[in-house]
């Protein structure tokens, strides 16, 4: 089936016009993307020959089908909408009741959103440390505006200190879920603490976390399937880096997240 | 090329494409809401039979969409629909996703059984050598087939697999000469036979 033209190279073959088809494709690297980009523009043949082999891509493109996608990736990138608009300055736009509730209750995101224009200006690793706490604030933002939205405060062990409060936050049918302690005592280094989510009885770990010198500390819970898929939670104190099974050695909170 | 576009105009109230893209690129919110309500579909569609699963596929989406309030100022309406430039970002964010994979040794094989048994939704339909078959339109599935084999391979490694012109010249032993060719016939050839179909 092969045509033996197809082997020959062009003689007079424009270099870098003879990557169109490959750039429309996204089959070139970053080099070879650029100086096709720095081509088009400057010159209309080179966009109207890409614009020509574009078409076919464009059909493959639209040929894939419609796969409607969680609702979470919607929240998630809204979030990260809001913040670019807070960090660039723009008039607020009219927000309901419920999201002027999670801004009051996450007042960091906007003032971090504004404190990340400082990457811009060089403030290397305190910015990056801001745009990470401001990650995690939109993920929060995000979860916390779940519908469906259950609380659960799990109950706290004998041996664990009274005071612990731990509150698991989640939707059903999200595979995503906060988890918000507060009372705990600090640990030694070679020492973390550990979230469960339990199904029929058997653990799967769900993240490790540490507290602040207040015994205060958080955790986005990233689980294998949606949390409505698990009917309870629990949280140990185990060594350094966690453990793949509860060593159950030091049981601080579990129970029904159902 | 601009058919697309002339979809969602304003006959029902419903907002064009262009003006939503001439509102996003001042930064509108609620219009790129909306683009993303109108897209989202097709957009997570293409990434899922692009990268074969919906996890990375949410990643890609997500991406994509944010590269699209980022540079919405770059569109230009006059050389492709919104549509087109929004599902040409999601191929580009799912290229970058393929790669990476590569760069971290979880190859990724243009036949990988599993990969194939999850994404056609024919399961009797050959895996091995018809990456093409993840198009679910057949129109275009027929289109791909017409294609001379040594065209449609280069668009498959590209396209599909996203690898760079110097990989798949080496993986078919072929001077990059050769590819550029078989890539420039190939989609021309692509497109006349799309027509043909009234694709």
């Amino acid at each position: 089936m092969s045509d033996t033209s197809e082997n020959v190279t062009r003689p007079n073959a424009d270099p870098v016009e003879d990557l169109i088809a490959l750039y429309a494709l996204n089959a070139l690297d970053a080099d070879d993307r650029a100086r096709v980009e720095h081509r088009l523009a400057t010159d209309a043949r080179a966009r109207a020959l890409l614009d020509e082999m574009r078409t076919a891509v464009d059909q493959l493109n639209a040929s894939a089908g419609e796969v409607e996608p969680p609702p979470y990736i919607k929240r998630r990138l809204m979030a990260k909408v809001d913040a670019d608009l807070a960090a660039r300055g723009a008039p607020a736009r009219e927000v309901s009741v419920w999201e002027r509730l999670t801004r009051m209750l996450f007042p960091i995101t906007a003032a971090l959103a504004a404190a990340s224009i400082l990457i811009a200006i060089g403030l290397g690793v305190w910015a990056a440390s801001l745009q990470r706490q401001l990650t995690q604030a939109q993920q929060e933002l995000a979860l916390l505006q779940s519908p469906g939205l259950r609380v659960v405060s799990l109950p706290i062990a004998d041996n664990a200190p009274t005071a612990a409060r731990i509150t698991f936050l989640a939707a059903p049918d999200e595979a995503t879920g906060l988890l918000t302690v507060s009372g705990l005592t600090p640990l030694a280094p070679n020492q973390t603490y550990q979230f469960w989510l339990l199904r029929s009885g058997q653990p799967v770990a769900a993240g490790t976390f540490s507290v602040d010198a207040n015994g205060a500390g958080k955790l986005i819970v990233r689980a294998a399937d949606r949390i409505g898929a698990f009917d309870q939670a629990g949280v140990t104190i185990e060594p350094a880096g966690g453990s793949e099974m509860p060593t159950l050695s030091a049981l601080v909170a579990i129970g029904s997240i159902q | 090329m601009l058919d697309e576009s002339t979809k969602h105009r304003s006959s029902s109230g419903e907002i064009s494409d262009a003006e939503l893209a001439a509102r996003i690129a001042h930064s509108d919110r609620d219009a790129f809401e909306r683009l993303y309500d109108r897209y989202a579909a097709k957009a997570f569609g293409l990434a899922i039979r692009l990268v074969g699963d919906r996890a990375a596929a949410e990643d890609v989406v997500q991406e994509a969409f944010w590269r699209v309030w980022r540079a919405a100022k770059s569109y230009d309406p006059n050389r492709a629909s919104l549509s087109a430039w929004v599902l040409a970002i999601v191929h580009h964010c799912a290229v970058d996703e393929l790669r990476r994979r590569r760069g971290r040794g979880a190859a990724v094989e243009l036949d990988a059984p599993e990969r194939e048994a999850q994404l056609l939704p024919d399961p009797s339909a050959d895996t091995q050598d018809q990456v093409w078959t993840r198009v679910q339109s057949e129109q275009v599935q027929a289109a791909l087939a017409g294609l001379p084999e040594a065209q449609r391979s280069v668009i498959e490694m590209a396209y599909f697999g996203g690898y760079t012109r110097q990989e798949i010249a080496q993986k078919l032993n072929e001077p990059l000469g050769t590819i550029h060719t078989r890539a420039r016939l190939g989609l021309i050839k692509l497109k006349a036979l799309l027509a043909g179909l009234n694709v």
